[in-house]
C-alpha cells in the first residue's frame, strides 16, 4: 500500500528528472503516455485505506477512497491520452524549449495524480503548489506577448490561490474553523476551476496553450480545486450551511454568464475555456446543494463526482479533437466526434451529464425554498445557454484550421482522440450505474427524455436565429481582466524615495584620513597587531564596566 | 577539569587556529592555507557531529572560569547553541570551498581567509556563550573581524560601506554594553538558563527597569539583525565578496544579532516573564514594518546582490517576528528559520557570486536566458527562491508554516497576513529573476564570460550551492525526520517551553 501510492508519484518525477539530461531525455520522453499507468493501475485495482510518511514534511498523509478512486482514474486517464496525442505529435526533446515543456507536464502529472490522493493539508498543498507553478511551463511555450500576458495573470491568480489556502490550512492546522478559513480555501481553491470572480486567468491560459496541455488544463487540473472543496471545506462546514444558498447562485451565475460570453468568441478553444467556466459552474451549484445540510453531503457527493468525471473526460477530449491532424488516416472522423462530444457536454439526453442534472433535480424539494426555485429555473436554462455556446463551438470548426507551429502543436494522429472519446462516453455511464442506478434508469424514463430534449432545442434554435447578427459582437477573452488590467496600468503604486543611504552619513563622521590608513592597515602583520590590542582593550573596558 | 569540559573550547580552537596559522603563513603559500582552512573546517564538522549526538542524548558541556570576581567566561553547550553551531559549521566549510574557487588569482588572500576564519570563530563563540559576557565579547570580536572582509576590495565603495558598517555596529555594541552593564547592577551576573531563563523569580520592583533593558538589549542585537531602521549598513555592504555576502550576510552577522535576540528572550528572560512584561508587542511591530519595508525595497533593486540584501532585511525578521510571538509553534518556526533562512540564502548568494564571476551578470535585468547556459546554477537559485517564497517542499515552506500556526494559536491572525503579504511581494521580485532565467532569451554575448569548461562554471564554485540547494530541498522534504533542523527546533522548544 505504502508503496504503491508512492509509485504513483515517484514514476512521473523520476521521468521529469531523467528529461532533464540530455543522455537519458529521449527514452523519458518515449515513455510519456506511460508514467500515468501506476496511477491508472492503483485507481483500478488499489486497496482502499490511507498511510503516513511521517519524515516527509510533518507527516505527509496519502490514501486512496472511493471518491479518490473516481478522481485519480480520470486524472491518470487524462493525462495518458494527452501523453500519446503528444508523442504521436512527434514531440522531440532535441531543443531546451521542448524539454522545458516535458519537464513541466511530468511535474504537472506528479501534482496532479498526487493532490488526488492527499488526505491532509500539508500534503495536499504540498502536490497543488507543484502543479499550479509546473502549469506555467504548459501554457508558456513561446515569447509571443499575448502568451507572455496570459502566463502572468495566470501567475498571478495562481499565487493568489496558493496563499489563500496556505492560511486556509493554517487557520485548519490551528483548529479554528468558521468564516475565515472557509472563505479562503473556498475562493483560494475555487480559483483553479475558475470560481467567479476569479476565472479570468481560464480562458487566456487555454486558448494560448498547446491543445494537448488545453485538454489537461480543463480536463483535469481543474478538479485540483475541485477535490480540494470536497475533502476540506466540510471542515467548516456549520458556516458553509449559512452560504449555501449564495453558492448555489454563484455557480448559476457562472453556468449562465460563462456560456454566453463564451458564445461570442472566436477562437474554438477559447469557447470551450468558458465552457470549463460554465460546466464548473454547475459543480460549484451542486456544492452549494451538498452544503446546505449534513444529510444531503453524503448523498449529493457522488453526483458530484460523476460530474467532475464526465466533465473532465469530454472535455479533455474535445481539446485534444481540436488539436488533432484532420488529414491524417481516419481523420474524417474527427468532426462529426467533436459533435457527439458537445452534445455528452451539454446534457443530452441519457447522458451522464444529464443524469447528474437528474441526480441533482431530486433533492430541489428538499433545499430552502429559494435555492430550490433558483435551481429549479436555471439547470434548465444552464442547458439553453450551453447548447448555444457549443453549437457555435461546432460550427465554427467545421473546416480543419491551420495549426500553428511549436511544442505539442505538431500534427497529432486522431487515434488518441476518438480513444479517449470511447472511454469518454463509456466511463461516465457505467460509473453513474454503479453510483445510483436509479438515476440511471430515469434517464431513460420518457418523461425525463423530454425533460433534457427541450432545452436543448431551444439552445439549438436560438443559436440558428442568433446565427446571422450575433456575430458581430464581441466581448475579449478572459472578459474582467481588461479592465482590471487597465486599472493596475493606471493606479501603479507609488514609488518609494529610491536612494536611502547616500547623503545622511556625510555630515555623522569628522573627516578623516581614511583612504590612507586604509593603505597602512591593509599590511597585515601591523592589523594583526592593533586588532589584538582592540579586543584587549574592549575586554579590558568590559571587564571593568561590569 | 574532565574531558567533555573542553569541548567548547575545541569547537572554538578548531577555527580559531587555523586563522592564527593562516596570519603566520606567507601570501603565496596558497596550498598550505587552503589545506589548514579545509582541516579546520572538517574538524569542526567531526567535532559537531560528535557532540550533537552528546546534546541529543541530554548530555551539557560547559567550560568555564573567572576572568574578574564575579565575572566569568564561559562557554557552554546546549540544544539552541547547537543549532547555531552546526548551521555555521557546514556553511563554513560550503563557503571556505567556494571562496578558494572564487578568490583564486587575486591578491590579500592571507587576510582575507584569516580574518574569515577569524569570524567563524567569532560565531563559534557567539553560539556557545554561557553568559552575557561571553555573548558580548565574541559579539564585538565578530564586528572587528567582519570589517576586513567588507573592505576586502579596497576601493572607495568598500572603503565606505566599511566605515558605514563599523558606525552602525559599534554604536549597536556600545547601547548593548549599556544594557549588559545595567542588567548586571540590578541583579548580578547574567547567565543563559535553558529553561525559564536567568531572570524567573525576581521581583516586581524590577519590572520597569528590566523593560527598559530589554529594548537597549535588543537595539544593540537589532543593528546586526538589521532591524528597520537600523539595517542600512546590510545593502551598503554587498559591495563585498561573494562568499562574504554569502557567509556573513546569510548566516554569521545577521544571524548573531537575531541569535542574541532569541537568547535574550528565552534564556535571559525566560518565555514566562516576557509575557508579563508584554515584550513581544512592541517588537512584533517592529518585525512586520521590517518584513513588509525590505520586501518593498528589495522591489525596487535591478543589482542582484543588492536585491538579495534586501530580502534577508526581510527574512531575518521572521526569525525576530517568530521569537516575539511567545506560543509554541512560533518558538519553532523562529528556530527553524534561524536555519532554513541561513541555508537558502547562502544558496542564492552563491548563485549570485557565480553569475558575476562567470558571465559578468551583475542585474536582474541582465539574467534573460541564463538558465540555458548554466542550468544547474540556476536550478539551485530557482529552488532557493521558491523557498524565500515559502513554496513546499522547500524549507522555507516549513519555517512559515509554524510561524503562522503560531501566530495564529497566540490570536495574532493579522500577522498571518502579514506573512502571506509579505510571501506575495517575495514572489514578486524571485519570480521575475526565475522567469528570465529559465523562459527568457539572451540576445548577443555574455558581458564577461569565463570558465567555458565541461561544467558550466569551476567545479569548487558549483558544489556549494548545488549542496546547500539540496539542503533546502531536503530540509522541507524530510521535516519529519531526526536529522532535520525541525526537528531539532522542536527539541529546543519544548526544553525552552519547560515541558
Amino acid at each position: 500500500m505504502s508503496v504503491v501510492l508512492l509509485t504513483v508519484v515517484l514514476v512521473p518525477l523520476v521521468l521529469a528528472i531523467a528529461v532533464c539530461s540530455g543522455r537519458t531525455c529521449q527514452w523519458a520522453a518515449r515513455l510519456l503516455p506511460y508514467a500515468s499507468w501506476p496511477a491508472l493501475l492503483t485507481a483500478v485495482f488499489g486497496a482502499e485505506g490511507s498511510v503516513v510518511y511521517s519524515p516527509i514534511l510533518f507527516g505527509l498523509l496519502l490514501g486512496l477512497d472511493e471518491l479518490g478512486r473516481i478522481f485519480l482514474g480520470f486524472t491518470a486517464l487524462v493525462w495518458t491520452a494527452a501523453g500519446f496525442h503528444l508523442r504521436s505529435a512527434g514531440l522531440p526533446v532535441s531543443s531546451f524549449v521542448e524539454r522545458r515543456f516535458v519537464f513541466c507536464y511530468l511535474l504537472a502529472m506528479v501534482g496532479n495524480l498526487g493532490v488526488m490522493l492527499a488526505f491532509g493539508g500539508p500534503g495536499f498543498y504540498l502536490f497543488f503548489a507543484l502543479l499550479s507553478l509546473a502549469g506555467y511551463g504548459l501554457i508558456v511555450t513561446d515569447r509571443e506577448p499575448q502568451t507572455r500576458r496570459a502566463g502572468r495573470i495566470y501567475v498571478i491568480l495562481a499565487l493568489f490561490s496558493e496563499l489563500m489556502i496556505l492560511a486556509g490550512f493554517i487557520f485548519l492546522a490551528a483548529g479554528r474553523s468558521g468564516p475565515f478559513p472557509a472563505v479562503l480555501l473556498f475562493f483560494g481553491l475555487g480559483i483553479k476551476h475558475g470560481v467567479l470572480p476569479l476565472h479570468m486567468w481560464l480562458p487566456l491560459a487555454h486558448g494560448i496553450a498547446p491543445p494537448p496541455a488545453s485538454a489537461l488544463l480543463s480536463g483535469v487540473l481543474l478538479k485540483a480545486g475541485a477535490i480540494g472543496w470536497l475533502r476540506f471545506l466540510p471542515e467548516t462546514a456549520p458556516v458553509l450551511a449559512e452560504w449555501s444558498v449564495a453558492i448555489i447562485a454563484l455557480g448559476m451565475a457562472a453556468a449562465v454568464l460563462a456560456a454566453l460570453v463564451g458564445a461570442v468568441q472566436t477562437n474554438p478553444k477559447m469557447m470551450l475555456a468558458y465552457s470549463s467556466i460554465s460546466q464548473m459552474g454547475i459543480f460549484t451549484a451542486g456544492f452549494g446543494m451538498a452544503v446546505a445540510s449534513p444529510s444531503l453531503w453524503p448523498l449529493l457527493v457522488p453526483a458530484l463526482a460523476l460530474f467532475a468525471c464526465q466533465h473532465a473526460l469530454v472535455k479533455a477530449a474535445l481539446f485534444l479533437g481540436v488539436g488533432t491532424d484532420r488529414a491524417a488516416r481516419s481523420g474524417g472522423w474527427v468532426w462529426p466526434v467533436l459533435g457527439l462530444l458537445s452534445l455528452a457536454l451539454v446534457g443530452a439526453p441519457m447522458t451522464a451529464a444529464a443524469m447528474v442534472k437528474l441526480w441533482f433535480d431530486g433533492y430541489l424539494s428538499t433545499l430552502p425554498a429559494v435555492a430550490g426555485e433558483l435551481l429549479a429555473v436555471a439547470l434548465p436554462l444552464t442547458t439553453v445557454t450551453s447548447t448555444l455556446l457549443m453549437s457555435r463551438f461546432v460550427w465554427a470548426l467545421r473546416k480543419p484550421r491551420s495549426s500553428a507551429e511549436g511544442v505539442g502543436r505538431g500534427l497529432a494522429s486522431p487515434v488518441p482522440f476518438l480513444g479517449l472519446t470511447g472511454l469518454a462516453l463509456l466511463i461516465p455511464w457505467l460509473l453513474a450505474w454503479s453510483l445510483n442506478p436509479e438515476v440511471f434508469l430515469l434517464a431513460f424514463a420518457g418523461a425525463s427524455l423530454w425533460k433534457t430534449l427541450w432545452p436543448m432545442l431551444v439552445g439549438a434554435a436560438t443559436a440558428l436565429l442568433l446565427a446571422r447578427w450575433a456575430v458581430r459582437w464581441r466581448i475579449p477573452p478572459g472578459d474582467i481582466v481588461v479592465p482590471l488590467e487597465w486599472l493596475a496600468h493606471h493606479l501603479k503604486p507609488p514609488v518609494l524615495p529610491v536612494s536611502e543611504h547616500r547623503p545622511r552619513h556625510r555630515y555623522w563622521f569628522p573627516p578623516m584620513p581614511w583612504p590612507q590608513m586604509e593603505a597602512y592597515l591593509r599590511r597585515s602583520p601591523v592589523t594583526g597587531v592593533i586588532y589584538m590590542l582592540c579586543i584587549l582593550i574592549l575586554a579590558l573596558a568590559a571587564g571593568v564596566v561590569l | 577539569m574532565n574531558g567533555s569540559a573542553l569541548l567548547p573550547l575545541l569547537l572554538l580552537l578548531s577555527s580559531l587556529i587555523p586563522a592564527l596559522l593562516i596570519f603566520a603563513l606567507r601570501e603565496p603559500q596558497a596550498v598550505a592555507r587552503n589545506c589548514i582552512n579545509l582541516t579546520g573546517a572538517v574538524v569542526k564538522l567531526a567535532l559537531v557531529a560528535g557532540v550533537l549526538w552528546g546534546v541529543y542524548r541530554g548530555w551539557r558541556f560547559e567550560f568555564a572560569y573567572e576572568l574578574l570576581p564575579d565575572v566569568a567566561f564561559s562557554l557552554r553547550i546546549d540544544a539552541l547553541a547547537m543549532l547555531f553551531v552546526t548551521l555555521s559549521a557546514v556553511l563554513w566549510l560550503l563557503t571556505t570551498v567556494y571562496a578558494i574557487g572564487y578568490l583564486a588569482g587575486t591578491p590579500n588572500q592571507r587576510r582575507f581567509f584569516g580574518f574569515f576564519s577569524l569570524c567563524v570563530a567569532a560565531t563559534v563563540g557567539i553560539a556557545l556563550a554561557g553568559n552575557l559576557f561571553t555573548f558580548f565579547l565574541f559579539y564585538e570580536l565578530l564586528t572587528l573581524s567582519t570589517y576586513p572582509l567588507v573592505v576586502h576590495r579596497g576601493n572607495r565603495a568598500s572603503l565606505q560601506a566599511g566605515r558605514i558598517y563599523l558606525a552602525y555596529t559599534v554604536a549597536g555594541g556600545a547601547v548593548l554594553l549599556v544594557g549588559i552593564a545595567w542588567l548586571y547592577v540590578l541583579v548580578g551576573p547574567v547567565g543563559f538558563v535553558e529553561q525559564g531563563g536567568a531572570l524567573r523569580g525576581v521581583s516586581e520592583e524590577l519590572y520597569p527597569a528590566l523593560r527598559w533593558i530589554f529594548v537597549l538589549l535588543v537595539a544593540g542585537f537589532a543593528v546586526k539583525a538589521a532591524l528597520v531602521p537600523l539595517h542600512i549598513w546590510l545593502p551598503m555592504a554587498m559591495v563585498a565578496p561573494a562568499p562574504v555576502s554569502a557567509l556573513l550576510h546569510a548566516v554569521a552577522v545577521v544571524k548573531a544579532g537575531a541569535f542574541g535576540i532569541v537568547r535574550v528572550i528565552y534564556d535571559v528572560y525566560g518565555i514566562d516573564l516576557a509575557r508579563t512584561l508584554d515584550l513581544g508587542s512592541g517588537l512584533l511591530l517592529v518585525t512586520v514594518a521590517t518584513i513588509v519595508y525590505g520586501s518593498l525595497r528589495a522591489l525596487q533593486q535591478d543589482d542582484l546582490k543588492r536585491r538579495l540584501a534586501y530580502s534577508t532585511v526581510s527574512q531575518l525578521s521572521y526569525i525576530v517576528l517568530g521569537a516575539s510571538i511567545l506560543t509554541p509553534a512560533a518558538i519553532v518556526g523562529a528556530l527553524v528559520h534561524l536555519v532554513h533562512q541561513g541555508v537558502m540564502k547562502i544558496t542564492l548568494f552563491f548563485c549570485a557570486g557565480i553569475f558575476a564571476e562567470t558571465l559578468g551578470v551583475h542585474k536582474v535585468s541582465e539574467l534573460n536566458g541564463i538558465g540555458r547556459r548554466m542550468p544547474w546554477t540556476m536550478t539551485a537559485f530557482t529552488i532557493s527562491g521558491f523557498g524565500m517564497m515559502a513554496l513546499p517542499p522547500t524549507a522555507g515552506f516549513i519555517s512559515k508554516w509554524y510561524l503562522g500556526l503560531g501566530a495564529v494559536q497566540g490570536g495574532y491572525d493579522w500577522v498571518l497576513f502579514v506573512l502571506l503579504l509579505s510571501g506575495l511581494l517575495n514572489a514578486a521580485y524571485f519570480l521575475p529573476a526565475i522567469y528570465r532565467g529559465w523562459f527568457g532569451r539572451r540576445e548577443g554575448e555574455w558581458p564577461h564570460e569565463r570558465y567555458q569548461q565541461r561544467l558550466e562554471t569551476k567545479a569548487s564554485l558549483l558544489v556549494p550551492p548545488l549542496v546547500t540547494a539540496a539542503l533546502t530541498l531536503f530540509f522541507g522534504l524530510f521535516a519529519g525526520w531526526v536529522l532535520s533542523p525541525l526537528y531539532w527546533a522542536e527539541l529546543i522548544a519544548q526544553l525552552e517551553m519547560g515541558r
